[in-house]
């Protein structure tokens, strides 16, 4: 399965400047996906991180991870769609800054899951590069 | 693996999930109400037994790994399924 922008915006509760993801490549519904980012110079963050040196920011690949598994959730799911909250942030390191002109290519892959929650392994790339990797765990808060 | 060894096993995996010192995580501490494990902690713990004892958990039982003392228990129900 794929999703292009405008089903990642269905499926998320996310809205604009907060969706970090513009497509997914290849879903598999509660198992895996490999999401892109494509960053740009014209983020909102890219003004304040930094002035003179645009990054992106590290707590922003931890959400465009998140935003991942909860496509890699909410794909193929009936309504209505569970609303999921990260629950935990472990082992996240940051190995090589990304920057605008950089496509970040996010791999999740589900570790647990239950009806209610799932921990994931996530790893994001820069070409060849993996620039950060992690282990995620997120649970329901309601419904979206 | 006999009884010892599944005890010393869950202890250090709840340990770690609490940040706590292995001896702290006595039989019949309550996971929750006494060493402040909260459900994604939980279920952290439940893929660790998973990996660690190489055993799939049904869902259904991921509520009775409430202390020390259940989670032998569920331990040893799959790993006698399994046949170790």
């Amino acid at each position: 399965m794929t999703l292009d922008f405008d089903q990642i915006c269905a499926l998320l509760p996310h809205a604009y400047p907060f969706v970090l993801i513009d497509r997914a490549v290849e879903v598999v519904p509660g198992q895996s996906i490999t999401a892109l980012k494509n960053v740009t110079g014209t983020e909102p963050f890219v003004q304040g991180h930094f002035p003179r040196r645009a990054l992106m920011p590290g707590v922003l690949m931890i959400e465009a991870a998140a935003q991942a598994c909860c496509l890699m959730m909410l794909a193929g799911h009936p309504s209505p769609k569970p609303l999921y909250a990260l629950g935990r942030v472990e082992r996240f390191r940051f190995r090589s800054p990304v920057r605008p002109g950089d496509q970040l290519v996010v791999t999740a892959k589900a570790d647990k899951v239950v009806s209610t929650a799932a921990i994931a392994e996530v790893v994001c790339r820069v070409g060849e590069v993996e620039v950060a990797s992690g282990r995620l765990s997120f649970g329901q808060v309601g419904s979206a | 693996m006999d009884t010892n060894e599944v005890t010393n096993t869950l202890r250090k995996i709840i340990a770690e999930a609490a940040e706590i010192e292995p001896e702290a995580v006595t039989m019949d501490a309550h996971f929750i109400k006494e060493l402040d494990l909260d459900s994604m902690l939980l279920l952290e713990i439940a893929a660790k037994v998973e990996k660690t004892f190489k055993v799939k958990l049904e869902e259904r039982d991921l509520k009775e790994l409430t202390s020390l003392r259940q989670s032998i228990t569920v331990a040893q129900k799959y790993m006698a399924q399994r046949g170790s």
